[in-house]
């Protein structure tokens, strides 16, 4: 019997084991609504909510697919209009806003009747979805998870004669051969760019946290961008730019560094710092070899942005217990294969993040960095997370474009941060 | 013949009035939909910029603060400031463009029908389209703008979206390029609809091109630019796609607009309450420009 027989046999047991009775929610029927956002995933979405339809036949999945930067816009208007779904996907980015507002359904209660074991997730991309901290009350269960990684260009590194980089490295190496990477045209221009330096919340803010500083106060009523440490990591990201030239302006265009990577992919920067999200458009790369390694670590610890992706369940729902079903099915039992097409989303279940098939899913090869990662992952969200992010990052980028002081700049952000934390 | 006595008028005007009544019950239905999908979205966000709705399931009556709350806002005057900006350059040089164009396409050429098409061809375009393809064209690394720069004056272009400086010029140059060939038919229109006697009549009298253009055309084309000044005028105030796909109102703030500030507000940040109060005062600014305008017309505009 081979690995994908077994696995497949697994599955099935699994499948069996869910079909069986247990707890108050063997009789659930109806139907259920869910929106997701995952669009190059929806023909595996599809077929994998085939499979749920033959083990639990008494439930109707109406599933949706929503554009990404519209599933919040849409889920907003539908719980005005009281058109909510019953189950959506959600980044962290909003989930602690729809809390907030009383949208969500606390999963616990339904958790401890079914004896869930949650044990079976990364223990650290549960802690930040109980929301008070600490409270053990979620509101949502992760079904994956995604990480910053350092991407870099081997053939860069090969031509400069430098070693690939590793977990030992911290910024200071990374500026050392980031300097040695730039290299400049007869006429001045650059060819290429040793790093992209930017005031994203993907770098800049847990770079601050790594290097003892804070982004916000604990109770996240305050701004801390002006404490020295935050001030002296936000001159070392300008200072990339301004003074070492190893970095280019900080681009506005959230395709461009976030998302889709453009420059890094067209060989004009060497080393470049997002989200495991951006391997499925890495994977395009055909001109140079490229791989990730960890994020460097700061001067007092290593800290990585990072987050999951959740399922969470409408607090009006009127099929509460169908739509449990489908959300412990769609967080627990996502197969390998879901994971390991595009890579990019680390599967949640520790199980499934270590099976071979996954793990082996090159490039990058390094595909054991994410995993490693995660220990040291901090998101950072907050109620209201987008606006003082929106707000934090065109306040510093005066200085990140050499037009501000770090000081003014940092006071000017958290001015403008402090008014949203505190607004009513 | 029968002479109309008072029956008759009796019976036509309850004919009038049966017809009147049959006509309004045609327009019932367009006044039902005006009611429910637009007057009823009126009054309902102007009742909403009063409150704090989106915050929560709760929702309390606030008054003015909505409004104070702007006016005290360093970013709402940013957000002023920038959408002036992108009106009084977009404005009037949309408007020499396209009259320009318009001159230009009002000569008697041959295929001159095939210019005024590309002229036009821009503007049914989806401006999400003509922002992404000119956001390739200005991206400062790839774009094709930058290349020409570069190999031209050897020099390295600007970083156009990615500057704080240069980012307003680049999507104002996008606004123009797109509404100049729709303009520019209007123009067209107007200056076909001149009548070409006092063209010749000015020409018999020794009056030069510049002249018959000042003195003759110029003055017969006032009512068609007042039409095209004021819908640039309240276009341009509520300028969105070229933010939203181009910059979304970066870097530093340096491109947000108030339509894209207003869309932030409600639909990312919740905030709609603050988002509506903001709607109304943009509603009002558009307002007081397009009143100054026509009471301003009577100064320059010379109907024939």
């Amino acid at each position: 019997m081979n690995r994908t027989q077994v696995s497949k046999g697994l599955g099935l047991v699994l499948l069996l084991l869910l079909a069986l009775p247990h707890g108050g929610s063997a009789q659930a029927t109806g139907a259920v609504t869910y929106w997701t956002y995952f669009t190059d995933k929806w023909d595996l979405e599809q077929k994998f909510l085939a499979d749920f339809k033959k083990a639990r036949p008494n439930i109707t999945v109406q599933a949706q697919l929503i554009p990404p930067d519209q599933l919040q816009q849409k889920t907003v208007t539908a719980f005005a209009s009281k058109t909510a779904p019953d189950l959506w996907n959600t980044a962290p980015t909003f989930y602690y806003e729809f809390v907030q507002r009383g949208d969500l359904e606390n999963l616990t209660p339904y958790i401890t009747r079914d004896k869930t074991g949650l044990g079976t997730f990364f223990p650290n991309i549960l802690t930040d979805l109980a929301v008070p901290p600490g409270s053990g009350n979620y509101y949502a269960l992760p079904r994956n998870y995604v990480v910053s990684l350092l991407y870099y260009n081997k053939n860069a590194f090969d031509k400069a004669g430098i070693g690939y980089p590793d977990a030992s490295w911290d910024w200071n190496k990374l500026l050392d051969v980031a300097k040695r990477l730039t290299i400049r045209n007869a006429d001045g221009t650059v060819a290429q760019f040793g790093f992209v330096s930017s005031p994203w919340h993907t770098m800049l803010d847990p770079l601050i946290l790594a290097n003892g500083g804070r982004v916000l106060s604990d109770d996240q009523k305050s701004c801390r961008l002006t404490d020295p440490a935050a001030v002296k990591t936000i001159q070392f990201m300008v200072d990339m730019i301004q003074r070492d030239k190893v970095s280019p302006n900080p681009t506005q265009l959230k395709e461009y560094i976030v998302e889709s990577p453009d420059a890094f992919k067209a060989g004009k920067v060497a080393m470049f710092i997002t989200g495991s999200w951006a391997i499925t458009s890495m994977r395009e790369i055909k001109s140079f070899d490229w791989d990730v390694a960890m994020v460097p670590k700061g001067s007092a610890k290593r800290v990585i942005y990072g987050g999951p992706d959740t399922i969470v369940m409408s607090s009006s729902t009127k099929n509460k217990s169908g739509a449990w079903e489908l959300l412990k099915y769609l967080t627990m039992q996502t197969p390998v294969s879901w994971y390991a097409a595009g890579m990019g989303l680390v599967p949640s279940v520790q199980k499934t993040a270590t099976a071979k098939e996954w793990l082996s899913s090159t490039p990058p090869a390094h595909t054991q960095v994410m995993l490693d990662s995660a220990t040291f992952m901090v998101g950072g969200f907050t109620p209201h997370w987008l606006e003082w992010q929106t707000a934090k990052r065109n306040t510093l980028n005066e200085a990140f474009f050499g037009q501000k002081p770090v000081a003014a700049a940092a006071k000017e952000a958290c001015a403008a941060i402090d008014k949203i934390l505190q607004a009513k | 013949m029968q002479r109309a006595g008072p029956h008759a008028s009796s019976v036509a005007g309850r004919r009038r009035l049966r017809e009147t009544l049959e006509g309004q019950a045609f327009l019932l239905p367009t006044i039902f939909g005006l009611a429910l999908f637009w007057l009823g979205p009126v009054v309902a966000s102007v009742l909403i910029s009063f409150t704090d709705w989106g915050n929560g399931q709760h929702v309390s009556w606030l008054g003015l603060a909505n409004y104070r709350a702007l006016y005290t806002s360093p970013l709402f005057w940013k957000v002023f400031a920038n959408t002036w900006y992108y009106t009084l350059v977009s404005v009037p040089a949309g408007m020499l463009l396209s009259l320009g164009l318009a001159l230009l396409a009002n000569q008697k050429l041959r295929g001159i029908g095939l210019f005024r098409a590309i002229y036009f061809f821009p503007s049914i375009i989806s401006m999400t389209a003509v922002a992404l393809m000119w956001s390739f064209l200005f991206n400062p690394d790839l774009g094709f703008i930058n290349y020409v720069i570069r190999r031209v004056f050897h020099v390295p272009g600007p970083e156009w979206v990615n500057s704080i400086q240069w980012a307003m010029p680049a999507l104002i140059f996008v606004g123009v390029w797109k509404w100049a060939g729709y303009n520019m038919v209007i123009f067209l229109a107007g200056l076909q609809s001149l009548d070409r006697s006092l063209q010749e009549a000015a020409a018999m009298d020794g009056a030069n091109s510049w002249q018959r253009f000042r003195h003759v055309t110029w003055p017969g084309l006032t009512p068609t630019t007042l039409f095209v000044l004021v819908i640039m005028l309240i276009g341009s105030f509520q300028v969105f796609e070229q933010t939203y796909v181009m910059t979304e109102g970066g870097p530093a703030y340096a491109t947000l607009t108030m339509s894209y500030y207003i869309y932030l507000d409600a639909f990312q940040y919740f905030h709609m309450g603050q988002a509506a109060a903001l709607a109304y005062v943009l509603f009002a600014v558009v307002c007081i420009v397009t009143a100054l305008q026509f009471a301003l017309q009577r100064r320059w505009v010379f109907y024939q």
